[in-house]
This record gives C-alpha cells, sequence and structure tokens, in this order.
C-alpha cells in the first residue's frame, strides 16, 4: 500500500518535470527562433512595400481616394449608412470631377498601356471606370460594402462609377459587352 | 513519509511558474511583432488585389475597344 503511494509520488514528480521540461521548450523555441524570423519578416516586407509605396499613391491619385482613411473606414463600416442621406447633395458635385478624374486616370493607363492611338474623349471615359473608381469598384465586388470615412470622396467615387457606365452603355450600343464587363462578375 | 516527494514537487512547481512567467512574456512581444507583420501583410495584399484589378480592367477595355493586339505581332 505505502510502496504504492510512493511509487504514484515518484510518478507524480516525473510527470511535474516533464511539464516544466516541455514549457522550457516552448520559451526557448519562442524566443531563439520564432521572434528573430519575424523581425525578420517583418523587415523585409517593410522594405517591399517601400519599394511599392508609389502604387498607392498612383492608386490613390486615380480614385482621389486616401488609403489611410480607406482602413479606417473599413474599420467603422457601421457608419456607412449615414452616408446614403447625401449621396443626393454629392451627385451635383460630380460632373465638374468627373473631368478632373478623368485626365488624372489617363496618366496611369499611358504609362504602361500599348495604345498607340491617342485617346477620345470616349476612351478616355471608358477608361476612367478602371481607374477612378478602383478602389470602390474593388470592394463592391468583392462583396464589402464601400467605406464611408469621408463621404464626400466615396459618394463622388460612386456617382462618377455610375456616370461612367451609363457612357460605357451609350457608347457600347450593343450591351453584350458591358454584360460581359468583369466588373459584373460574381 | 511524503515530505520529501511534496518539497520536491514544490519546487518543480515553483520552476514551472516562472518558466509560465517567462513564457508569458514572449508570447506577448511575439504577438505585437506578429500584429506588425500582419498589418504589413494586408498592405501588401491590398497593393496586391489593387494591381489585378487593374490588370483586369484594362484588359476588358482593350478587348471591348477593338485595341487589344497579340504581343507577338508586330
Amino acid at each position: 500500500m505505502e510502496a504504492e503511494i510512493e511509487k504514484i509520488e515518484q510518478e507524480i514528480t516525473l510527470q511535474l518535470q516533464r511539464i516544466d521540461g516541455n514549457l522550457t521548450d516552448c520559451f526557448t523555441t519562442v524566443t531563439r527562433s520564432i521572434i528573430p524570423s519575424l523581425k525578420q519578416f517583418s523587415e523585409h516586407s517593410e522594405d517591399i512595400l517601400d519599394s511599392l509605396s508609389w502604387l498607392t499613391t498612383l492608386f490613390e491619385r486615380s480614385g482621389n481616394v486616401d488609403f489611410n482613411t480607406l482602413a479606417d473606414g473599413e474599420a467603422k463600416q457601421s457608419e456607412a449608412s449615414a452616408t446614403a442621406n447625401a449621396t443626393a447633395s454629392a451627385t451635383t458635385n460630380a460632373t465638374t470631377n468627373a473631368t478632373a478624374t478623368a485626365t488624372a486616370a489617363v496618366r496611369a493607363p499611358d504609362q504602361d498601356s500599348s495604345l498607340q492611338d491617342p485617346p477620345t474623349v470616349s476612351h478616355l471615359q471608358s477608361l476612367m471606370l478602371p481607374d477612378s473608381s478602383d478602389d470602390e469598384d474593388y470592394l463592391t465586388v468583392t462583396g464589402q460594402q464601400p467605406p464611408a470615412a469621408e463621404p464626400s470622396t466615396s459618394q463622388l467615387a460612386r456617382s462618377n462609377k455610375r456616370k461612367v457606365s451609363l457612357l460605357l452603355q451609350q457608347e457600347y450600343a450593343s450591351s453584350s459587352s458591358y454584360a460581359s464587363s468583369p466588373l459584373r462578375r460574381g | 513519509m511524503q515530505n520529501p516527494h511534496e518539497q520536491q514537487q514544490i519546487d518543480i512547481l515553483r520552476r514551472i511558474t516562472a518558466t509560465v512567467d517567462r513564457l508569458n512574456e514572449s508570447v506577448v512581444t511575439m504577438n505585437k511583432e506578429l500584429k506588425v507583420a500582419n498589418s504589413y501583410s494586408n498592405k501588401l495584399k491590398f497593393i496586391g488585389d489593387l494591381s489585378e484589378h487593374y490588370h483586369e480592367s484594362t484588359q476588358f477595355n482593350l478587348k471591348a475597344t477593338g485595341l487589344k493586339k497579340d504581343p507577338t505581332t508586330n
């Protein structure tokens, strides 16, 4: 009887030692391998982001959207309902901004596209569809709500998108091209 | 007489608590680093999605306007 108790006590001590050993292994692996490699990963990804920052400025300018406010808006999606009331007032400003965004957007495709004909006004407006409302398009296509941290810019972008889609429909009178647009997918 | 065993078990438990304390601190540090790395990854993903979407849109527009040309032809 007492021998069994002794035996069990020894086993208890052994198990406790194993627990301690395992926990120290956890601690050493986390401290020695995981944290330094994480630091290296974050350092490298920061370098990559710095080298890609020009793309963010490009898309920000083409869409007249701030990506910092965009990130905040995704976190506060409950405020999106408040913007619905103000969309009517923003449509009047859309026409004045449409030409501004069109000229800004042409710079983007001209940099890397192989367009050889000089872009006409209709091409400008048709090209505006992916560029100016790029972020809002992207967000709506993926099913998320467009951000509303700055109501004016998002509403402007949305109204611009509506106007451009109308122009597209008018230009390609056979609506088959618009119906098969990639923006309609999903 | 369970005293020697109990004393030993108490010592081991004391070691365990100290180890778990240090483990907690290192896990907190790891969480901070992970937050930073996660934010960078999300930004990179956003840039990648933007460029992919831009590519799709330009391809569609080129096809729709009839300006898309075969890259091999000159």
